[in-house]
């Protein structure tokens, strides 16, 4: 990322949004907002003083509840730029009207409480769009608690109590009495494949990330006891069923096929009941810590981006492929192209590869000044065109464009044209203009009363 | 007499991105549908104009069959959303008219739906064989003539 | 009212608000009314209103560059805005005098009812919810809704929608919504082999005069598509087999843009029942699209919008 930052071909803008975007291939016409951090980016110099001396603490987002941030903070600790940002919501100079420490403290005179948005607009000649996921709420699965038990957690959590720069410090705890588990459970497939409470799909990335998680947590705490519930082990990549087998005959992780029926507290201990499908059995595990492979879903706000994007998405919210096999990275907006897991759930070799495809995809475009098309396109005959509009209401490509042309008398004409680089050829225009003045070459109306008159014969 | 040797002739407006591919389908997974059926192949079911319809009954054209992409799932977005509503209007009126209903039907087949493509096409073709010829645009015959 | 429409037109062209006055103006047959287009103040005084103004006026402003005042019924105003809904005309360019309007004379009734041709007519007079007919030597009275036309009982917006000066106060919709659907329902009673035939009878008696295409405000097409002969999707030749698709194509194009003005049936002469057909589909597009014309000039198209809950019930 901090490469990125420092290359003179790419702008970062961060805490941004897009507003509009209109446009198409080769010339999007993008509007973005640069909301207000409240911290200037040219004169911050990173020194974190803001944040150490903030007196309010707020659950962090990026450590998934597990820790505490400040109302000005920086996400996370390799977060670029190294600039804060202040959450308006918990600031007490905002919510209270008075604080103010921040600003006083900041030698550089970075704090700016009157800062506005920012919105800028410019052209840009492609788009990709690699807007990520979101997880499933396992809240919905009772039988998991609900949400009620502190020591039953997400994957996402576990590796924030991993990670050195997390909430504990890299040490993993469980978050109710801050004791070391002995004995941790992991269950596959929360949300994923499941018709009636959950998702359909299968999440890709559980399995692989489950069976990491055991091999890190038996290096950290080599007295630990992983059990896995799962219903299939799916590890397809490179390598990856040498790993899973590496998990169980090195780290001595337990596989057990089969589904937990229930999560009940019994003292401190969790219990974990479930069935092993192989043995044939009821099976019940005392667990200290239980971790959850919630499904990916995609994020909560993936339509709304979509509709501004002006791609399709489908009925979960992840970005429609122009093809699922052969063109998983277009989308059918010509030039805006799809990267990761927003396009539907993967992990990270794939994540890079998709990304590839799509700056390689991107750069082809920009490699030439002209683009070659399939000339299939409608065309209207403006002799006859009533200016209805029907046509430019019912194409979904926004292909027809109102254009003002002037006459060889010097008087100026309203007319329409169709953009042909984003055309695709369908002929709802066609059969939505009354006096076919708009035609689909390669299926002309000529051509099919052809069709029609050879077959009625 | 020549009602006895008579085989329904139908024509069928399938969108090439579902249908016709499904109609291919079938075909390549072997499975038989009427050969009484002419397909011509459009981009879109939104493609279809109402006179496409109008003008294969009055040239004798035993039965129209329209068949697009399952709403949702359109290669160009929304074009059978468009054409869904045309179609329910044109049902309507050429029914009000006394066009038989089974003359003209719209179906969503989808490009894996093979066996659903000919039972739509074999279901269709035994619908208009049941009604008889089509006679509507015919200027009535005196005897003799 | 005449002449509070006389002095608003007067208004509009003095002040120079609008370039011409579309109105009604007296027929060149009695007992009928023709269009007043004017950009004189003195032609003014020719404007009428009285039982007869059928005409549907929404068809002009699209033809007129420029500003106009028109005077519009409730009918007529619904389809002024379906054409500020197709996005040919501005509603800025338009300066609407509404007359809510309780019915229209239809010289053929009170014909039938005096029994006598309407040339032995030389007055009609409206009196309250009377007509009253004068003749040589006799007068006859009749109540007015007895004699309007079948169009006139199916009005349900009887008070334009959209008008800037309103001439007249409000009108409520007809009680009598049944008696305009009597056509509709003699063929809705029909089996399908019975209903073709009765369309294929009329459609022999059409000639091809275009009438219904001209007069129908919804019919603004520069090029027809009766007239692309590249392909020739319908013949020029009047057969009826043609006659019957140019009709049924006319009234899918126009389907969702319709108000039931009856014009179309007024003007046809061989007296085909044009009505049945476009104020079936008025009512159709209403059952399936929850759609009706005019009422809302922000609305898009019936036909260049859709619902993701749009009816499948005919998709098998």
């Amino acid at each position: 990322m901090v490469e990125s930052s420092q290359n003179d071909n790419i702008e970062i803008l961060t805490y941004s949004e897009i507003e509009e975007v209109g446009g198409y291939i080769g010339n999007f016409d993008v509007k973005i907002r640069k909301k207000a951090r409240l911290v200037d980016l040219e004169k911050c110099t990173g020194c974190g003083t803001c944040y150490q001396k903030c007196p309010v603490k707020v659950p962090s987002e990026f450590d998934m509840d597990m820790g505490m941030r400040k109302a000005i903070y920086v996400p996370f600790p390799q977060a670029v730029p190294n600039v804060p940002v202040i959450d308006k919501e918990h600031c007490r100079t905002f919510t209270k009207g008075k604080c103010g420490i921040c600003q006083k403290l900041c030698q550089a005179g970075a704090v700016d409480y009157e800062q506005e948005d920012e919105i800028i607009e410019d052209k840009f000649g492609a788009i990709v769009v690699s807007t990520g996921y979101d997880l499933f709420d396992a809240g919905v699965y009772g039988e998991y608690g609900g949400g009620r038990f502190k020591d039953v957690i997400t994957g996402l959590q576990l590796e924030r109590l991993i990670s050195p720069s997390g909430p504990t410090g890299g040490h993993i705890t469980r978050p109710s009495d801050g004791k070391e588990p002995k004995n941790v459970v992991f269950i596959q497939c929360v949300g994923s494949r499941d018709i009636e409470k959950g998702l359909p799909y299968c999440s890709n990335v559980c399995c692989m990330y489950t069976a990491k998680h055991a091999v890190l947590l038996k290096e950290h705490l080599p007295e630990v006891q992983t059990n896995i519930f799962y219903m299939d082990i799916r590890s397809a990549g490179k390598n990856y069923e040498q790993f899973v087998q590496r998990t169980i005959e090195q780290y001595g992780a337990l596989y057990i096929r089969g589904r937990v029926s229930k999560i009940y507290q019994r003292g401190d201990k969790l219990i974990v009941k479930g069935a092993d499908t192989l043995a044939g059995c009821q099976v019940e595990v005392e667990a200290d810590l239980v971790v959850l492979a919630t499904a990916i879903t995609a994020r909560h706000d993936a339509k709304e981006i979509a509709t501004t994007l002006g791609i399709p998405y489908d009925q979960f919210g992840f970005f429609t492929e122009l093809h699922p096999k052969l063109a998983p990275i277009e989308t059918v907006t010509s030039g805006v192209f799809l990267a990761g897991a927003c396009q539907a759930p993967k992990d990270i070799p794939d994540t890079v590869a998709s990304a590839s495809g799509a700056a390689s995809k991107v750069a082809a475009l920009f490699s030439s000044d002209m683009m070659s098309m399939e000339p299939l396109v409608s065309t209207i005959d403006t002799s006859v065109c009533s200016m209805c509009k029907a046509c430019m209401e019912v194409c979904p490509y926004s292909a027809i464009q109102e254009e003002e042309i002037t006459l060889r008398d010097g008087t100026k004409k309203k007319q329409l044209v169709v953009l042909e680089s984003v055309c695709h050829g369908c002929g709802a225009c066609v059969s939505t203009c009354r006096s076919s003045c708009i035609m689909l070459r390669g299926m002309t109306d000529e051509q099919i009363f052809d069709e029609l008159m050879a077959v009625a014969q | 007499m020549e009602e006895s040797n008579w085989e329904p002739k139908v024509v069928g407006f399938l969108c090439h991105w579902c249908s016709y591919a499904g109609a291919d389908l079938s075909g390549s997974a072997r499975l038989e549908y009427p050969h009484n059926i002419r397909i011509i192949r459009i981009p879109c079911s939104g493609r279809v104009d109402p006179l496409f319809i109008l003008r294969a009954l009055q040239n004798g054209v035993d039965g129209v069959l329209v068949s697009g992409c399952h709403p949702g799932d359109c290669h160009y977005q929304s074009g059978n959303f468009h054409a869904r509503r045309k179609f329910a209007v044109i049902k309507r009126l050429l029914e009000y008219v006394g066009i038989e209903p089974e003359r003209v039907q719209f179906s969503w087949v989808a490009a894996s739906e093979g066996p659903k493509m000919a039972k739509v096409i074999g279901e269709f073709v035994e619908g208009v064989r049941r009604i008889g010829p089509n006679r509507l645009f015919k200027d009535d015959k005196k005897d003799g003539e | 009212m005449e002449n509070r429409l006389r002095e608003e037109a007067g208004k509009l062209l003095k002040e120079g608000k609008v370039d011409y006055i579309i109105g009604f103006g007296k027929g060149t047959v009695k007992f009928r009314t023709s269009p007043l287009i004017t950009n004189k103040e003195e032609d003014l005084k020719d404007l009428v209103i009285n039982p007869f103004i059928t005409n549907n006026l929404s068809r002009y402003p699209v033809e007129i560059k420029g500003r106009v005042g028109i005077v519009v019924k409730g009918c007529d105003s619904r389809s002024l805005t379906s054409l500020v809904q197709d996005k040919k005309v501005n509603r800025e360019d338009l300066v609407i005098l509404g007359f809510p309007c309780d019915g229209v004379v239809d010289i053929k009734k009170v014909e039938v009812q005096i029994d006598e041709e309407i040339d032995r007519v030389t007055g009609i007079e409206r009196e309250g919810e009377n007509l009253t007919v004068q003749m040589d030597g006799s007068k006859k009275t009749m109540p007015f809704r007895d004699v309007i036309f079948d169009k006139c009982y199916g009005c349900e917006y009887p008070t334009p929608l959209e008008y800037d000066v309103l001439l007249g106060s409000e009108v409520p919709p007809s009680l009598e919504i049944e008696k305009s659907l009597k056509g509709i329902k003699e063929l809705e009673e029909m089996d399908a082999r019975e209903r073709w035939g009765y369309w294929k009878e009329q459609f022999s008696k059409c000639i091809r005069c275009y009438g219904c295409k001209n007069v129908c405000p919804a019919c603004f097409c520069e090029r027809c598509f009766v007239d692309v002969n590249i392909p020739q999707w319908v013949s020029t030749y009047a057969t009826w087999q043609d006659n019957l698709v140019f009709q049924l194509m006319r009234t899918l194009h126009v389907a969702g843009r319709c108000s039931d003005c009856g014009e179309c049936e007024r003007a046809c002469p061989v007296g085909i029942p044009l009505r049945s057909l476009q104020r079936k589909m008025v009512d159709e597009v209403k059952d399936l699209f929850g759609h009706e014309v005019g009422i809302d000039k922000d609305a898009p198209p019936v036909f260049t919008h859709y619902e993701a809950t749009d009816s499948e019930e005919f998709i098998k």
